[in-house]
């Protein structure tokens, strides 16, 4: 479950960017402080019930992705609230938090901890990630001599190796080579299909149509319509 | 099925962990008072101190201060109210485990491309410490009894400070992929940092325990109180570190401004001279840093091999808690800014 009440979120944006304490002093005593305000979200308010999967659609810039770190609680809201029933996994963008000197075991490990999965779990579902990640011949070796593909793929089955109460996907269906490309399809479909909330970010409209009940289209940080995935999705391609 | 992975139920429930506490606390109290001795009945005149002869009053009295909260805590975990105390309980236990790794990956991370690896927390300090001997038995004609200790003290406490500041500064600025990509607590961070220094700094207390072998320094009972110095010296370096850190995130300059005042404050602190040399009439200035009561009273107990007066305690937890509550206080200010600085 998760309820978003009444969201706003404001950005001040500096027209030179001061990120020192000499250039703030000397920009503070020429009284040169100047912010611009500019609001990604403007009031929007929805409610998704336990089980159901809601696609999110609109434009880039559109205040997509900062809805989905307000809900995942990476940034606070101006105004408004955030209620969430359950463990959320946010899957943002895979692998953050990478060590390249350790080694894939230990990686495991350490984004394990960083997703919030306690070590009992991990040492139980260890072997399943590792399968899972196609990686038994290299997961000694240090992650700095991976190749990418390797990486992705180690990096989508730790993440997806929970099954979450509220899962958070921005865009990332198909990771790795063909064979893989499909696998995580189906882990993807397992995931959603399996009783979680599901907040899924995509600019591909059949696979909304395919994977969501309801759709919300968000145009300039506001929701410019809710509804059904069909009838969002149809005035969505009119615009 | 659900959930599975969430951490499972902590193993000790809270009353339990509250007696546990409680024991410890009055174990340790007890103990303190026999290895003390004589420390906390007379003052360096020969008098009766008030502290000593109403010792165990004071234990007591805060002993129930003790109990009282943790009754409190238990009965907000049973009313499902919030409170302070419970949330970082609650905090600490979910997330001890990222603790962890976070320590173990800053630990490894740091030797992981030299071939010598952790024997360099070894030898860093004493090497540093021959330069130093060299340098100033022979520039200054120190009367400091059993320079080489003196000295080593000070090197291991301000080398700690320095790397767990330094480390610390910059842990909320390089973590910044993690931290606008996940949610997890940003205290977690520079307090892991610190703590992998932290190993660091206990093992190069085995080059400091060898300078004392071989000085043939004597060993007493009082060596137990080494941890309660320690102790206050991370909780100072944990507090100067959630200061930095989050200072760091809004002026990048910082870093550098730290090298010089770093620089500056070794050579305010009693490392390689005497106290003495300090002019008396800018004494209480010099009180005024954290580190020289830390390395006060752990060269008290090692050189003195007795327990220092009880004042001194109460001045390292002063100047160790002080500065965690402002870092804290500063931290929780900024903490929903730093997303959008980084």
């Amino acid at each position: 479950m998760i309820k978003v009440e009444n969201i706003s979120m404001k950005f001040l944006i500096m027209h030179d960017r001061i990120r020192s304490l000499k250039e703030y002093t000397v920009a503070l005593l020429k009284r040169r402080l100047k912010y611009e305000e500019f609001w990604a979200l403007r009031n929007v308010s929805f409610e998704v019930r336990r089980g159901e999967v809601m696609g999110i659609i609109g434009r880039n810039g559109a205040g997509k992705s900062t809805l989905l770190k307000i809900i995942s609680g990476i940034l606070k809201p101006t105004e408004g609230k955030v209620k969430t029933g359950g463990n959320i996994v946010p899957m943002l963008e895979l692998g953050s938090g990478f060590d390249l000197d350790l080694t894939g075991r230990e990686n495991i490990f350490l984004n394990g901890a960083i997703l919030g999965y306690s070590e009992d779990f991990l040492k139980s579902k260890y072997d399943e990630i590792v399968e899972f990640a196609e990686l038994e011949k290299f997961i000694d070796v240090p992650i700095r001599n991976y190749s990418s593909g390797m990486l992705t793929r180690l990096a989508f089955s730790i993440a997806t190796v929970v099954n979450p109460e509220i899962l958070i996907v921005d865009e990332i269906l198909a990771v790795g080579d063909e064979a893989f490309q499909a696998k995580s399809k189906a882990r993807m479909m397992e995931l959603m299909g399996g009783g979680t909330t599901v907040l899924f970010v995509s600019h591909n409209i059949e696979q909304i149509r395919e994977l969501c009940n309801r759709v919300i289209w968000l145009d300039e940080g506001r929701i410019k319509m809710i509804g059904d995935k069909n009838e969002v999705c149809d005035a969505y391609k009119l615009r | 099925m659900k959930a599975e992975h969430k951490a499972k139920k902590a193993k000790l429930t809270l009353p339990a962990a509250c007696l546990v506490l409680l024991t410890l606390y009055f174990i340790t109290a007890t103990a303190l008072y026999f290895i003390a001795g004589d420390a906390f009945q007379y003052n360096n005149l020969g008098k009766p101190l008030l502290f000593g002869r109403y010792y165990f009053l004071i234990v007591a009295a805060f002993g129930l201060l003790l109990a009282l909260y943790c009754m409190r805590l238990v009965h907000c975990s049973k009313a499902g109210a919030r409170s302070l105390g419970l949330n970082a309980i609650n905090a600490f236990v979910n997330y001890r485990f990222l603790l962890k790794q976070l320590v173990l990956r800053d630990f490894k991370a740091k030797y992981k491309r030299s071939v010598l690896g952790i024997l360099w927390s070894f030898l860093n300090p004493l090497l540093t410490m021959i330069v130093q001997y060299i340098v100033f038995s022979m520039l200054f004609k120190s009367d400091i009894p059993n320079f080489v200790v003196y000295l080593l003290v000070g090197i291991v406490f301000f080398s700690f400070f320095s790397e767990a500041t330094n480390m610390g500064l910059m842990s909320i600025v390089s973590n910044a992929s993690l931290i606008t990509k996940v949610y997890v607590p940003k205290y977690i961070f520079p307090v892991s940092r610190v703590l992998s220094s932290a190993i660091n700094f206990m093992i190069s207390m085995i080059p400091l325990f060898m300078a004392m072998l071989i000085t043939r320094v004597k060993l007493s009972v009082s060596i137990l109180l080494l941890p309660f110095g320690i102790i206050c010296t991370i909780v100072f370096c944990i507090g100067m570190s959630l200061i930095l850190s989050s200072a760091m995130v809004f002026f990048r300059d910082i870093q550098f401004l730290w090298n010089v005042i770093s620089m500056l404050w070794m050579y305010a602190t009693p490392i390689f001279y005497p106290e003495s040399i300090l002019p008396q009439h800018l004494m209480p200035l010099f009180k005024l840093n954290p580190l020289y009561h830390f390395i006060r009273f752990t060269r008290f107990i090692i050189l003195n091999g007795a327990s220092p007066e009880p004042k001194a305690y109460l001045l390292c937890m002063i100047a160790a808690f002080v500065p965690l509550a402002i870092g804290v206080f500063v931290f929780k200010k900024t903490q929903d800014k730093f997303v959008l600085n980084i």
